[in-house]
């Protein structure tokens, strides 16, 4: 039996991972990746509380925001394909028309 | 699930099937979408209270007053859109707008975090396809880019730290979010609680996250960015309303000098930066963010009377700044640009459109009558009465919102005397063809008179108005 102290650890060194990520890093499909990374931290804790608690809730949170992490996966690359359509690239740090 | 269950989502019912029948049907997608938002509104009316869904799902007049709120806003939307958007295609425009309306009523009716979260989500999605919506303009899909991201970093914050509050309670139901499961467990619920805000705090563009606003805001189609700014903004006040006020309340945590520092920051930031800016639609942005901090002001108060002021403020700061948003894209769509030089001699070319700019400019800068003075006046009375009963920085706090108005005014009269006194730069007649007349769509005429009408009504009884938000408020102090 994993402690409950165990999972938790996990998921903060992933959210964290996934947190650095999408500070540091240029590329469209990198940071969608990093944002998964997060929203499964989350999906770790939940998990492993529903099954500390030997109750329901939580996996049942856990497969809606499954399926939220699908539906914002797929509007995220729809709207990087239309940028990379427009400027056959799709690094962020080309985002610079609107500042001031 | 009984019959009373189906009946208690009954708008959410209406504007869904709306949305599909504008998917399906290929003519008349805004005049649809305004029948059903229509029947959505007329379906509050007949709306059973109590709980639903084995308690996931409310009805009482505070729900009831936010999904009216909604319901309002998105009809202001869609009214403004046709002619102004500049899409080629439409329809998939208008279901979008519907279902982003549905997330936000979702989240008016949610009783419990995974229904908050999925209503919550919802909207946003939406939100994000529309601000790239015209995705051969560069600027509007930068700004989708950027909204994306922050957007979906502010949710998989605020995810976390719900699956923390989880954690902590054993329960998703808001009002037992309080029954910690072992006192150690109390710092995961207030790490819960910290990440939750800051994940909302990006919605809401409260200062430390409020910098992708002015981009998203610019770069965004303007009916769009009235969305943003009425609507979705308003909605992660609802979720941190119906999560904070509960759950500080019942743990004891006086949490109120940090949302009163916040307040103050999100005010004085977005008031500064606001009067620098040369573009319209960023200053609008920025004097949103303002607003964010006054409204913010409510929850350093935390009182009955507070929070009326609060929903007072969010009501009219909802509406007219959705009207001006509807003008800057009106004149956007006839050619004459967002600067403000574009608005010079707007007095002459359309008289009405400058008299519905004039008053919901000086409404937002809080000139009485007007509603945007009535909502000030009742929310930092709040803070006055609160103050001198026992916590006496929030008369300062007062004072800075004053001061802070007073600041305002310098960027609304700018604009105002614009559109006023300023001679046209373009020819009213002649060189563009399509600058000099600045003819008014028939649906977004509609829009604009309603605007009117609700500032006066505001202005001459605001009456009306305070006792529905007082049984608002009293259905969940």
């Amino acid at each position: 039996m994993i402690a409950l102290a165990a999972y938790l650890g996990l998921s903060a060194l992933l959210f964290a991972i996934g947190v650095y990520g999408l500070l540091t890093s240029r590329n469209g499909i990198k940071i969608l990746i990093c944002i998964e990374l997060m929203l499964n931290a989350a999906n770790i804790n939940l998990v492993a509380f529903a099954a500390h608690y030997q109750n329901a809730l939580g996996y049942v949170f856990a497969m809606f925001s499954i399926a939220l992490a699908a539906a914002e996966a797929a509007v995220g690359l729809s709207i990087l394909i239309a940028l990379f359509r427009l400027k056959r690239r799709i690094d962020v740090s080309l985002l610079h028309l609107l500042k001031g | 699930m009984s019959f009373a269950d189906v009946q208690s989502i009954a708008p959410e019912l209406i504007v869904t099937l709306g949305a599909f029948v504008v998917l399906f049907v290929r003519k008349h997608s805004p005049q649809i979408a305004v029948i059903e938002l229509l029947l959505a509104l007329l379906s509050l009316f007949f709306l059973p209270h109590g709980e639903f869904f084995f308690g996931a799902w409310e009805i009482h007049a505070f729900a009831i007053f936010f999904k009216a709120l909604f319901l309002v806003v998105a009809l202001l939307v869609v009214l403004g859109s046709p002619g102004t958007l500049g899409a080629e295609r439409e329809k998939e425009y208008y279901a979008l707008v519907l279902f982003a309306t549905v997330g936000m009523l979702g989240v008016a009716g949610a009783k419990e975090l995974i229904t908050l979260f999925v209503s919550f989500e919802l909207s946003s999605l939406s939100t994000y396809a529309l601000a790239g919506y015209i995705k051969r303009d560069e600027r509007s899909l930068e700004a989708a880019t950027k909204f994306f991201i922050i957007g979906a970093l502010s949710s998989a914050l605020s995810l976390y730290g719900i699956s923390l509050i989880y954690g902590a309670t054993n329960t998703t139901f808001i009002q037992n979010l309080v029954a910690l499961q072992s006192p150690d467990l109390e710092i995961a619920l207030r790490a819960g609680l910290v990440f939750v805000l800051a994940g909302f705090g990006f919605k809401i563009t409260v200062v430390p996250f409020h910098f992708w606003a002015p981009d998203v805001y610019e770069g965004a189609p303007a009916p769009v960015t009235a969305l943003l700014a009425a609507g979705s903004k308003k909605m992660g006040f609802l979720a941190l309303i119906k999560i904070f006020l509960v759950s500080l309340v019942a743990l004891k945590l006086d949490w109120g000098l940090l949302f009163g520092v916040l307040a103050l920051l999100t005010m004085t930031v977005g008031n500064l930066l606001a009067l620098v800016q040369t573009s319209v639609k960023r200053m609008l942005a920025y004097s949103s963010i303002a607003h964010a901090g006054y409204i913010l002001i409510a929850f350093a108060v935390g009182t009955e009377y507070g929070l009326v002021g609060g929903l007072f403020h969010i009501v009219t700061h909802a509406i007219t700044t959705a009207g001006v948003f509807l003008i800057v894209a009106l004149l956007a769509a006839k050619g004459l640009g967002e600067e403000y030089v574009s608005y010079s001699g707007l007095n002459r070319r359309q008289p009405l459109v400058a008299l519905v700019l004039l008053l919901s400019l000086l409404s937002l800068a809080g000139v009485p009558p007007l509603p945007g003075f009535q909502s000030k006046f009742v929310l930092f009375g709040s803070a006055v009465d609160a103050g001198l009963a026992n916590k006496s920085w929030l008369v300062l706090l007062a004072i800075a919102g004053v001061v802070n108005s007073a600041l305002s005014l310098a960027f609304y009269a700018r604009l105002i005397k614009v559109a006023y006194v300023d001679e046209p730069e373009r020819p009213l007649v002649g060189a563009n063809p399509h600058a000099e007349a600045l003819t008014i769509p028939p649906l977004l005429l509609v829009a604009l008179l309603l605007e009117l009408l609700f500032i006066v009504v505001l202005a001459v009884q605001p009456s009306l108005l305070l006792e529905a938000l007082r049984s608002a408020v009293q259905a969940i102090f």
